[in-house]
């Protein structure tokens, strides 16, 4: 039923949209002429909306758009132009006041002309492809406005003079700064940014590089920063008030090209208050401000970088090399600790905690540390020292940091074989004489050092740890097994040591007295028959006695002394009077060892229970000594250390460093050995990279070592030569 | 066409913040140069015309001489009126009561002229319907 319907359905023409007057389109048009006249002359609340509306709407419809649209083209055309010209004579000051009044009232007017022209908008101006009415006003205002070339240039000087005052320290209205500003914005992006922006930034520019000339010349580092810091801030305000956001970037840009990139070496190197004399004098707020500011520029943070990192080394450099700091290694150490912690601080405090500069901080404490080769030994020492006594009463929180602070130093090591070396024999020193103050902070560095470098690293000083509880047990065993028989004659206490894990030197027995030789062959009788298969020898460097002794007055005193010491002065309980010789032969001890002993019993003020004659300083071979009857002490316990000196003297330094080579070689060995294992064949450079790259983390192995170590394994047929490539390595499985 | 006979339709509107609109004038003459025009007096509620046409949202509020006025004269050819009569239930309701494709185009161009959207919209798909 639908279809035929369809065919009788008919539209009939829209007989009333029919024009008869040929006149019509003229007149309706000076209507709304007439209507914009009225609505740039402030009287648009007399016109009726809803005629002007139909009255639009019937032309669009009867297709008089064309003639609407050049007509309103027109017409605003004229009325900017007359406006244009009132702008262009009002006075100086007024001027930018005067352009944003009646920038404010087109912006009305306009608004009120795409209301009544709202149908063309919608359906004219689309389908003829014509500029909408609001962005036509808006085009004709730039055009015929701030385009005009009287209002053009005058425009741009104005805005760039207020800035300018403003930047001089005047108050300017920022209120209409903003809304002329936001004019040029609202007339599109090109228009702010060719008109306003690119100018602004020139005179810019132009500005920040006259001014940092200035402060350069006569400023200081940090007050020149201070007021480039104000400044940037200043022009971020700036843009913040006034300009459009998109501005900032480019505008700060400007700042920090003028017054921190052209000036930045000067004003790092700067004298007496450059980045040195910050560091220096820890002006942490200078320094962050640096950072700061610094980092806003491609090259700052580096340039900051390398002028810290050459300071340190250089500072370190001076530290580590000068022979007077040298002399006292736990000062020595405390020296670089103290260097370390303000540095650390300045990076944390003032430079953000940058990884970049925390890593430049480590890489110029390796580059120094390791100038000095005796660092290892000196870092031991300091070890040493802390945990003898320098950790009576500090709590357990403060040994934790005070070791942390040693791993830190242990990592820039790059000779940690040297280092553990050195360990072993203070904590030997430390075990055996029981000098050791807690037992936990000694067990939490060798747990800090096994996590740093592995088991292997400190096997043998855990080793050590259980020779010391085995030997408590034993003496148990030993004491309940002989009981009574021990009431009587001296007590003995005995640590066995496991041979390897100590730090043992070539052992020269010396006679012990027949009082100790007794219960000596007892423990060794009750030792071996628990342990079969087992060798004693007894270590007599390395222990310690206390002797009760009574002096010519009847006064009586507990003499702590080392075993050698104990030896001499028990040949007084016989004579009264003895030579060196005499000495020598009855003791058998080595004469260095012999010497220091006799003169840290004969030569020490108030420790001197032997008496010397000649009385001198040094030892010689043709001494006589004598119990000295005289001996008096405000102290029941006397404590008489040997005369050691704390660092290595010349000769013991060099034999460590022997040792040390000779550690080395099966290390390197058993590294060319598993390298070569996997690859089979590999040429020399290759092995030499790999090997040092395995054992970095212990030392730095010498390539001409390593090419010895290859050439020892060629000869006992690990590997061989290729035939025809001589530079390349077989593995000989 | 010969006779055009343009006729005026007074729309008492409910302004907001306008107050009580008046119901007095229930004849009102609308002076065309020479003819009276007729004139109906129709109460309705601006916000809603407002919401769904930009024409009516602009005539309450541009600053012109309606913004300030309690009854608001448009004037449409008499040709138009049962259409503008659809559209404005149309607005209200949402709902058209003619379906005779003429009547449908009217109203269409009446939804056109005062670009009311959903109108618009609902005469299209109709007239696509049929």
């Amino acid at each position: 039923m639908s279809a035929p319907k369809k065919k009788n359905f008919q539209i009939e023409a829209f007989k009333h949209r029919v024009v008869v007057d040929p006149k019509y389109a003229e007149k309706t048009w000076k209507i709304l002429e007439h209507a914009i006249h009225e609505i740039y002359n402030h009287n648009a609340s007399g016109l009726s909306f809803e005629e002007l509306y139909r009255n639009a709407y019937n032309m669009v419809l009867h297709k008089f758009g064309e003639k609407l649209y050049s007509g309103l083209v027109s017409t605003m055309t004229a009325h900017l132009k007359e406006i244009a010209k009132h702008i262009e004579s009002t006075q100086g000051g007024l001027f930018l006041e005067e352009l944003n009044r009646i920038w404010a009232e087109h912006n009305k007017a306009l608004q009120m002309i795409r209301d009544i022209l709202m149908y063309m908008d919608r359906t004219f101006i689309p389908s003829t492809h014509k500029t909408p009415v609001h962005e036509l006003g808006l085009n004709l205002w730039r055009d015929n406005i701030i385009h005009s070339s009287k209002i053009h240039k005058r425009l741009q000087d104005t805005l760039l003079e207020l800035v300018q005052h403003e930047r001089t320290g005047e108050v300017i209205n920022r209120g209409l700064m903003r809304n002329v500003i936001q004019m040029l914005m609202d007339l599109g992006s090109s228009v702010y940014q060719e008109d306003f922006e690119k100018p602004f930034l020139d005179v810019s520019a132009d500005f920040y590089r006259l001014e940092s000339q200035q402060y350069i010349e006569c400023c200081d580092c940090g007050d020149y920063l201070k007021k480039a810091e104000k400044r940037l801030i200043e022009e971020i305000e700036r843009v913040s008030h006034y300009l459009d956001t998109k501005s900032e970037p480019k505008l700060t840009n400007v700042v920090e090209k003028e017054m921190i990139e052209s000036h930045m070496h000067r004003l790092v190197h700067m004298e007496n208050s450059g980045l040195v004399n910050m560091i220096v004098n820890d002006k942490y707020e200078d320094l962050g401000r640096m950072y700061n500011l610094f980092r806003r520029v491609s090259t700052g943070l580096a340039l900051i970088r390398d002028v810290m990192t050459s300071h340190i080394r250089e500072i370190g450099k001076q530290l580590v090399t000068d022979p007077e700091k040298l002399k006292d290694p736990v000062d020595f150490v405390q020296r670089l600790l103290d260097e370390k912690d303000k540095h650390d601080k300045i990076i944390s405090s003032a430079f953000n905690n940058d990884k970049t500069f925390q890593n430049a901080l480590n890489s110029s404490f390796e580059f120094f540390i390791n100038l000095n080769p005796r660092s290892p030994e000196f870092i031991s020492l300091f070890v040493d020292d802390k945990l003898r006594k320098g950790l009576k009463g500090v709590t357990e929180e403060d040994v934790e940091i005070i070791l942390d602070k040693v791993m830190m130093l242990f990592r820039y090591l790059q000779e940690k074989d040297v280092f553990e070396k050195y360990y072993k024999q203070h904590l030997a020193k430390r075990l055996l004489s029981g000098k050791t103050v807690s037992d936990d902070a000694e067990r939490s560095l060798i747990v800090k050092l096994k996590t740093e470098c592995g088991y292997q690293f400190t096997s043998k000083l855990e080793g050590m740890f259980t020779d010391m509880k085995t030997s408590q047990d034993t003496m148990q065993g030993f004491h309940a097994a002989a009981g009574a028989d021990l009431a009587e004659g001296p007590s003995l206490t005995v640590q066995v040591l496991t041979t390897g894990s100590w730090p043992t030197q070539s052992v020269n027995t010396c006679n012990l007295p027949s009082e100790i030789l007794g219960v000596c062959d007892r423990f060794k009788t009750y030792y071996l028959g628990t342990h079969t298969g087992r060798r004693l020898s007894w270590q007599t460097n390395m222990g310690t006695a206390d002797l009760k002794a009574t002096f010519g007055k009847g006064q009586k005193h507990e003499l702590n002394v080392s075993t050698y010491q104990m030896c001499i002065l028990m040949l007084f309980n016989k004579a009264d009077r003895m030579s060196y010789k005499e000495i020598e032969q009855a003791t058998e001890i080595p004469a260095s060892d012999l010497k220091r002993c006799l003169q840290s019993l004969a030569c020490v003020k108030g420790k001197n229970v032997l008496r010397k004659e000649p009385m001198s300083k040094d030892i010689a071979e043709d001494d006589a000594f004598y119990f000295n009857d005289k001996f008096s002490s405000k102290f029941y316990k006397v404590k008489i250390g040997t005369v050691v000196a704390q660092k290595e003297s010349e000769p013991e330094k060099q034999e460590t460093r022997q040792r040390v080579e000779e550690d080395r070689k099966p290390q390197i060995e058993a590294a060319i050995v598993r390298i070569m294992k996997s690859r089979r064949v590999l040429d020399h450079n290759n092995i030499v990279a790999e090997v040092t790259k395995q054992l970095q983390s212990r030392f730095l192995p010498n390539p001409v070592v390593i090419k010895k170590r290859i050439e020892s394994l060629i000869e006992r047929e690990f590997l061989e030569r290729d035939k025809t490539d001589r530079k390349l390595y077989r593995y000989l499985a | 066409m010969a006779e055009e006979s343009p006729s005026g339709i007074e729309m008492t509107t409910d302004q907001p913040g306008g107050g009580v609109a008046s119901k007095s004038t229930d004849s009102f003459t609308y002076l065309n140069s020479a003819a009276v025009l007729p004139v109906r007096t129709i109460h309705i509620s601006s916000p809603i015309l407002a919401a769904q046409s930009p024409f009516f949202y602009k005539l309450f509020s541009n600053g012109m001489k309606e913004s300030e006025q309690q009854h608001v004269t448009v004037q449409i050819h008499a040709s138009e009126e049962a259409a503008f009569m659809d559209l404005l239930k149309f607005m209200y309701s949402n709902t058209l009561s003619t379906i005779t494709p003429t009547a449908l185009l009217d109203v269409l161009m009446a939804a056109d002229k005062f670009e009311v959207a959903s109108c618009m919209r609902h005469c299209s798909r109709l007239l696509l319907n049929l």
